[in-house]
């Protein structure tokens, strides 16, 4: 017991900081999975067939390849395309951008691509999850409140941002939540295959790796998921809330 | 738009989509090819862009016909052995999970507190913890056992199976809050018992909701079990991404090779699993199926599923057979041993203080009134 507590004491900073990656991590590509989730989500539901094949494939080759194999791809493949192709080196980009907004001390000098192809990669992969549950949700709206809308004078865009949207939204917060929750859980994935993102998991570890007593290493693997389910979650209770709230409201409707 | 015939107007709309489709697809191949080889000329050039879409296609056909590796072992083989261990992972997992999410979900509605508390809690830590953190913690936290009972195979299954099994939980505790009250209550009033009931008048109901959902999570399973290379497992993704890393030049061609098998199981089996929820769903389908049987079946047809695919990963022996039974049985101990551990630690953190309250609360009396009794009692 003293063995573990003398273990955190000594890695507690760098616990600290690895929780700070991972929320980093969480919260870019929570946003950029959404920037991405709406138009192809949309896209799906589109009358051109052209768009519609489009988004089809690209949500179907992603939700059809495990995220480990596309994370690996990003970074041990996609980089050298990058770099060779384009000569676009991403190692210097986020230097240079965490250096504009002087934030540079949570992340090494050099390493910083694995946290870019990262988020790039858990981006790409929840967009096509989250692409469906926007699609589930827009067809869930009648058919009938589009047209009248259309007959009511709004256009195709006005309709589904005033109309159809607001309707679906709520009930995609639930579902939304719950990739978010999944989201949460990917990111200890990264660290894994992309070299030098020291989040929480890679922080604890390379703590285990380095200490041989099985009550240390338990410790140290109870206290992250501990931290994991206290991300977790809260979300999960946001999620519950919102789901027993719209199935509510439905049953209210009727 | 009205006035293009409506056969002009699908051609049309095909050719345009392999216009977009073969321009996007040739465009990155032939970038792809010309970063492995670096031969000159510009993507823009049709020629140089067809040659080097030639020529990638031209490696992939020949690493998946005739390429070895230096020591004369062929290079398809690796794949075939890596997806033959996916897939035995996955056929011994997800019936356990099954299994033991039904006994999960059949706890948290159960009337006692000491059954439904534990299983409740132990549903909540395994959703919202990483797979992967309860991967490493179960296979380098755990080091401590004699390796019949933990190595990788063991260690992997059991994590894939205590997590599905908290998801499996959900799915049929759904199906089982779908069937009507009134339904188990009638059954018992027949002179059926629990058991009985549950045989005859629940389950079957369940069975067509359930479904669709499991077999989804049977495709993220096979997805996740990716993860287990971490712990020293060479499955399909280990070995697509090694044999890329030690042959760079055809890095992109065994990138696409291991990708497509993925698409190639995953795609039919969601579209499957989306047939098999429209016709259950349908107005005409009427559940008679005895769930027994039912589980029987599974049993057997995931036993031949994992045998074959154990055969395929290690090659035909009798003792590789005995082997893989016997790792088996060695997961299924450890998925137990942990699984007791779990509900037993959890429930108790959880459910003692609470306990504690209502005991000083009312001496000698348990606590009937907080707890309704719901649909399936487990007395």
């Amino acid at each position: 017991m003293d063995a573990l507590w003398n273990t955190l004491v000594v890695i507690f900073p760098r616990l600290v900081s690895g929780v700070a990656v991972t929320i980093v991590v969480f919260v870019f590509s929570a946003i950029l999975s959404m920037a991405i989730a709406i138009p192809v989500g949309l896209g799906r539901t589109s009358r051109s067939r052209i768009i519609r094949s489009l988004c089809t494939f690209y949500v179907e080759t992603i939700r059809g390849t495990p995220l480990f194999l596309q994370l690996s791809v990003w970074f041990f493949g996609i980089q050298v395309v990058l770099i060779s192709l384009f000569g676009f080196n991403a190692d210097q980009f986020v230097y240079n951008l965490l250096t504009a907004f002087d934030s540079n001390t949570l992340f090494p000098a050099n390493g910083v691509s694995g946290l870019f192809f990262g988020i790039i990669g858990l981006s790409v992969n929840y967009g096509a999850y989250m692409a469906e549950v926007i699609r589930a949700g827009v067809l869930s709206v009648e058919q009938g409140q589009t047209e009248a809308a259309l007959s009511l004078g709004l256009s195709r865009f006005q309709a589904s941002r005033f109309i159809v949207l607001p309707q679906a939204l709520r009930i995609m917060i639930p579902p939304l939540t719950n990739n978010l929750i999944t989201l949460v859980q990917d990111t200890a994935i990264v660290s894994t295959v992309v070299v030098g993102l020291y989040d929480l998991e890679l922080v604890v570890q390379t703590t285990v790796q380095a200490n041989g007593s099985p009550l240390v290493r338990w410790g140290l693997y109870l206290v992250e998921l501990g931290i994991y389910f206290l991300m977790c979650y809260p979300l999960a209770l946001i999620s519950r809330r919102a789901e027993r709230r719209t199935q509510r409201t439905m049953a209210g409707a009727h | 738009m009205q006035k293009i015939p409506p056969p002009v107007r699908f051609v049309a709309i095909v050719a345009v989509l392999v216009i977009v489709f073969g321009a996007c697809g040739s465009l990155t191949l032939g970038a792809l090819d010309q970063v492995k080889t670096g031969s000159p000329g510009s993507l823009l050039d049709p020629g140089v862009l067809i040659g080097n879409v030639w020529h990638f296609l031209q490696e992939t056909l020949r690493i998946l016909t005739t390429a070895t590796t230096p020591n004369g072992v062929p290079l398809r083989s690796y794949f075939l052995s890596g997806l033959a261990l996916t897939i035995e992972f996955c056929a011994v997992s997800m019936p356990l999970a099954i299994v033991l999410g039904l006994v999960l979900a059949l706890m948290s509605r159960a009337r006692s507190r000491w059954l439904r508390i534990p299983a409740r809690s132990y549903v909540e830590f395994f959703r919202n913890t990483p797979l992967f953190v309860q991967m490493l913690a179960i296979y380098w936290g755990l080091l401590v056992l004699p390796p019949q009972i933990l190595n990788p195979f063991t260690a992997g299954v059991a994590t894939l199976v205590l997590n599905y099994a908290a998801y499996e939980c959900e799915n049929i505790g759904a199906g089982l809050a779908a069937v009507d009250r009134g339904q188990g209550e009638a059954a018992e009033s027949l002179g059926m018992g629990f058991f009985q009931s549950l045989r005859f008048v629940v389950l079957p109901q369940t069975i067509s909701i359930v479904l669709p959902p499991v077999l989804n999570d049977l495709i993220y399973m096979f997805k996740d079990s990716s993860l287990l290379s971490v712990i020293t497992i060479i499955e399909l993704t280990a070995q697509t991404t090694g044999l890329g890393r030690r042959y760079p030049v055809n890095y992109w061609q065994f990138i696409f090779i291991g990708g497509l098998i993925y698409l190639a199981l995953s795609l039919p089996l969601a579209r499957f699993a989306r047939g098999i929820e429209a016709r259950l769903r349908s107005v005409t389908h009427v559940p008679r199926t005895d769930p027994i049987v039912a589980a029987v079946q599974v049993l057997i047809a995931s036993t031949l599923i994992g045998l074959l695919a154990g055969v395929l990963a290690a090659g035909f022996s009798f003792g590789a057979i005995f082997g893989a039974i016997g790792q088996w049985i060695g997961a299924v101990g450890l998925i137990l041993f942990i699984m007791l551990f779990v509900l037993i630690v959890l429930g108790g953190i959880v459910s003692l203080p609470g306990g504690v309250v209502n005991l000083l609360k009312r001496p000698g009396k348990p606590d009937q009134t907080a707890n309704p009794p719901v649909a399936v009692g487990a007395d």
